[in-house]
């Protein structure tokens, strides 16, 4: 998925002639996993009522109030774990602005993680596409090098990742070619997609 | 000394029993959902959308239903 100049997005730690010029997140079908859970986890006190209900010698003795209990804490369970995974996916985003790359990784409600680098401190980008699913949905992983001690990026299961790696080294062959650390990039007239 | 295996009779309510484990869940459960929402504060101000709000909604009011069931739990033993 990605959000280009349509969605008025800022992040901590913008700098103030900054402009946010691709963000990505993984592509929304790595989230049908847990779309499909969720709706079996959904349908497991109905399943459970109709055992007890239509198999024969089976008695379960517990009061109607108690049922409503047990079944309202697990739906806000399932609720919960849809909730939390859908975070998950929502707040990795992989952004790219004229100035830097910056990879903010939510992992979990006590883990989350902002790697940034400088477009002129990229040196090499690759991608991968691997597996019926990502060929089949053209999303992959991109791999960006960077220089020094900075770690390098990987930026998993992005929707269209050969346009992504070219997208990247445009912006970064920009800024080394003009020696003025922002890369000039024209947003497109219809905002909704590059 | 003469051992012998005795045997101990217990006649327990399963409500009783389903009530107790849930207010146990639904403790853990309040205080997972109370970080939860703290983290999503956090987020939404390291990086803003304009589904933000919605998404701190959704927490708060899931942090609220599990009070809510907490107190009905409470209710129910009491009762």
């Amino acid at each position: 998925m990605e959000i280009t100049g349509a969605e008025k997005v800022t992040f901590e730690g913008e700098w103030d002639d900054e402009n946010v010029i691709i963000l990505r997140r993984a592509h929304f079908i790595v989230n049908l996993s847990w779309l499909v859970s969720t709706v079996v986890a959904l349908w497991v006190p109905f399943l459970v009522w109709a055992f007890f209900k239509f198999v024969p010698g089976i008695k379960l003795s517990i009061n109607h109030q108690t049922t409503l209990l047990l079944n309202s804490v697990w739906f806000l369970v399932v609720f919960f774990v849809a909730f939390q995974t859908f975070l998950n996916w929502y707040f990795n985003i992989y952004i790219i602005t004229n100035k830097r790359l910056v990879d903010l990784d939510f992992f979990s409600v006590f883990f989350h993680k902002v790697s940034q680098a400088t477009l002129d401190k990229v040196q090499d980008v690759e991608f991968e596409k691997k597996g019926i699913l990502q060929n089949f949905f053209d999303y992959g992983d991109v791999q960006i090098e960077t220089a020094g001690e900075i770690s390098n990026f990987c930026f998993e299961n992005i929707p269209n990742p050969e346009g992504y790696a070219k997208q990247v080294l445009q912006l970064a062959s920009k800024i080394r070619g003009s020696g003025l650390g922002e890369a000039v990039y024209e947003l497109p007239t219809n905002p909704t997609k590059i | 000394m003469n051992f012998q295996p005795t045997l101990l009779k217990f006649n327990v309510d399963a409500n009783f029993l389903i009530q107790i484990f849930l207010l146990v869940v639904l403790v853990l459960y309040i205080g997972y959902s109370a970080l939860l929402y703290k983290q999503l504060l956090i987020l939404n101000k390291n990086f803003s959308t304009p589904k933000g709000p919605l998404l701190n909604i959704m927490g708060l009011a899931n942090l609220l239903i599990a009070s809510g069931l907490f107190l009905y739990a409470i209710i129910l033993r009491l009762i």
